[in-house]
């Protein structure tokens, strides 16, 4: 550890303004959503709550009749991170570990697909779930959302498998394995850690994606959980209610963040890597 | 002693043409599907349609239309000015507070307090932006919001209009748009970062460079990959920027932070005029798409990812 001279703790106390400003929007709304009305009449806004006040949360819950939605959400963004996962391994397979001369091509594909904006592909598939009547229909945006995220996972999984031991595979190869074994006993069991940390970021990418539950989702009893959250509590001009109950309101942006907060607390380290995921680890 | 050449390549041959096919079932979904998407944006694209019924084609007036549609040419100007608080400056605020963090906090006050700022930077990034609306729009209402409503308790007399006014939005905006951005390009700045060697670093002081000679001549520079990979993935974001802008400022007020993406979902969403949107979707997917082919030319080594 270095020596801290004045100098440091100036630049710390700067830091510290710094990420107070940073952090002040969600813990003014997080501050409200478990403060008792007594505490929120009689404290300053900045003041931290003095008791944990569980009212609002149940509030907010039965006000949102949030149970169908919560399960919704986890219904959609779980199947959707299934079919990803599952479309991707075996492509990557193929590409990271057999290397075929076009791979750099179909990786680029990959990636323009992952990039491009969903507008230019929304409309067409609304019309193709109207077509084979899954309108309305979770299916819909599951299905749209499993296949584009596989095109990321297909680029992630594929330079992971690229750096595959080679001794391994050399070893398996002589053993005269087949594709589906040396998939199956060997590279599967080794990039689990890498599948689980893809399929945490995919499941919380599809449970804070908009634009396709927006178009494909017209009813709210089958909208996932932030959006109900946010349209019915004034996010969304066009639907909005900026009448009702700010603590209600608090609680459920709380809520409704609850998930992906967890998810980074579980993946912080691999986060901090920048998944940049370059090891089989 | 080792097989002939032309064998093994024979084997490797055999074993790759039969991984091959594992690769089908994948691609044909996602190409099949996506590109089937965008042929049928593509065609919309030359028609008159509300959205049902038949469409009516014709030819390339939506594209003259765009291309004479202020509106259109308003908002891809914001798309093209949201780089830079979306990319450009939380690049270089990143960059300089990632350097602050792991050469100058780290060693000072540990590690634990440096990965606790960097938890705190990222937050914005981690918290459904549906959320990040609400709170802003909560936070920033002229007649609701929280904030006018403590200046009102403390004595002021007037209510302040944070988001009514177009450029007073656009400037809060660039600014909720820089909040947003930079944990995400400090995430990246600081595993860039901890890849370096610290000899190099160490050599330096010892020669008696300063921390911030050490910044600008040693980290900037080892750290150029990183900078051009991060600069081009969040450009490439801030063109097809949506959801900040949906949830955040709905686009208003009269349009003035209107972009691209939420122009046409509107016109999708109500079904106004799907031709129209279609072409202006379509130009925007090319755009992107040579963008990220363009990127992904470029990226050889460090395989940073939008997250």
């Amino acid at each position: 550890m270095k020596r801290r001279n004045p100098m440091s703790w100036v630049i710390l106390a700067i830091l510290t303004i710094t990420a107070a400003i940073w952090i002040i929007p969600y813990y003014l709304v997080f501050t409200y959503a478990i403060k008792s009305p007594f505490d929120q009449a009689s404290t300053s806004l900045w003041a931290p709550p003095h008791s944990f006040n569980a009212s609002y949360f149940i509030q907010a819950w039965q006000w949102g009749d949030l149970t169908p939605k919560f399960l919704n959400s986890v219904y959609i963004s779980s199947v959707a991170t299934l079919i990803s996962l599952l479309l991707a391994f075996f492509t990557a397979f193929s590409l990271g570990i057999g290397k075929p001369k076009h791979r750099t091509l179909i990786l680029t594909i990959c990636m323009v697909i992952y990039a491009i904006p969903q507008e230019a592909i929304v409309f067409p598939w609304f019309k193709f779930t109207e077509a084979i009547n899954i309108y309305g229909n979770q299916i819909g945006v599951i299905l749209i959302l499993g296949i584009l995220y596989s095109a990321f996972a297909t680029y992630l999984l594929t330079t992971v498998l690229n750096e595959f031991p080679k001794e391994i595979l050399e070893a398996a190869y002589v053993d005269g394995v087949s594709s589906w074994r040396l998939l199956r006993s060997i590279i599967f069991p080794l990039i689990k850690p890498t599948l689980a940390t893809l399929a945490a970021m995919i499941f919380i990418w599809d449970w804070n994606e908009y634009m396709m539950p927006l178009i494909l989702l017209p009813n709210n009893n089958t909208q996932t959980l932030p959006i109900v959250i946010a349209t019915a509590l004034g996010g969304n001009p066009d639907t909005g209610s900026p009448g009702m109950n700010v603590s209600v309101m608090a609680m459920g942006c709380v809520l409704s963040a609850i998930p992906s907060i967890i998810f980074f607390l579980i993946f912080q380290r691999t986060l901090a890597r920048g998944i940049s995921v370059g090891a089989v680890d | 002693m080792k097989k002939p050449l032309y064998l093994r390549r024979m084997r490797r041959e055999r074993i790759n043409s039969k991984h091959s096919l594992f690769a089908i079932p994948g691609l044909l979904i996602l190409i099949a599907t996506v590109g089937g998407a965008l042929l049928f944006n593509f065609y919309y694209s030359f028609t008159r349609w509300i959205g049902f019924g038949t469409p009516h084609w014709v030819g390339l007036r939506n594209y003259r239309y765009m291309f004479q549609n202020p509106d259109v040419r308003e908002t891809a100007l914001h798309a093209v000015l949201t780089i830079i608080p979306y990319s450009i400056i939380p690049t270089f605020l990143g960059c300089f507070l990632a350097a602050i963090l792991f050469q100058y906090i780290s060693p000072r006050f540990g590690e634990a307090i440096a990965s606790r700022f960097r938890g705190i930077f990222y937050l914005p990034q981690i918290v459904p932006l549906a959320m990040t609306g609400v709170v802003w729009n909560w936070l920033l209402d002229s007649k609701t919001g929280l904030l006018n409503q403590y200046l009102h308790d403390h004595g002021a007399k007037w209510h302040i209009a944070w988001m009514e006014k177009p450029l007073a939005t656009q400037l809060i905006f660039a600014l909720i748009l820089i909040w947003l951005q930079l944990g995400f390009t400090l995430l990246i700045f600081i595993a860039g970062l901890s890849r370096i060697d610290t000899n190099i670093l160490e050599a330096a002081q010892i020669d008696g460079a300063t921390w911030f000679t050490q910044f600008r001549l040693i980290l900037i520079p080892l750290l150029r990959n990183e900078i051009a990979i991060v600069l081009l993935t969040t450009s490439i974001s801030s063109l097809k920027i949506f959801a900040p802008v949906y949830w955040i400022s709905h686009g208003g007020p009269n349009n003035a932070t209107q972009v691209p993406s939420t122009y046409v979902f509107h016109q999708f969403y109500n079904g106004s005029n799907v031709g129209s949107a279609a072409s202006i979707a379509t130009v925007f997917a090319l755009m992107v798409g040579v963008f990220t082919a363009a990127l992904m030319k470029f990226q050889q080594r460090a395989h940073v990812v939008k997250i």
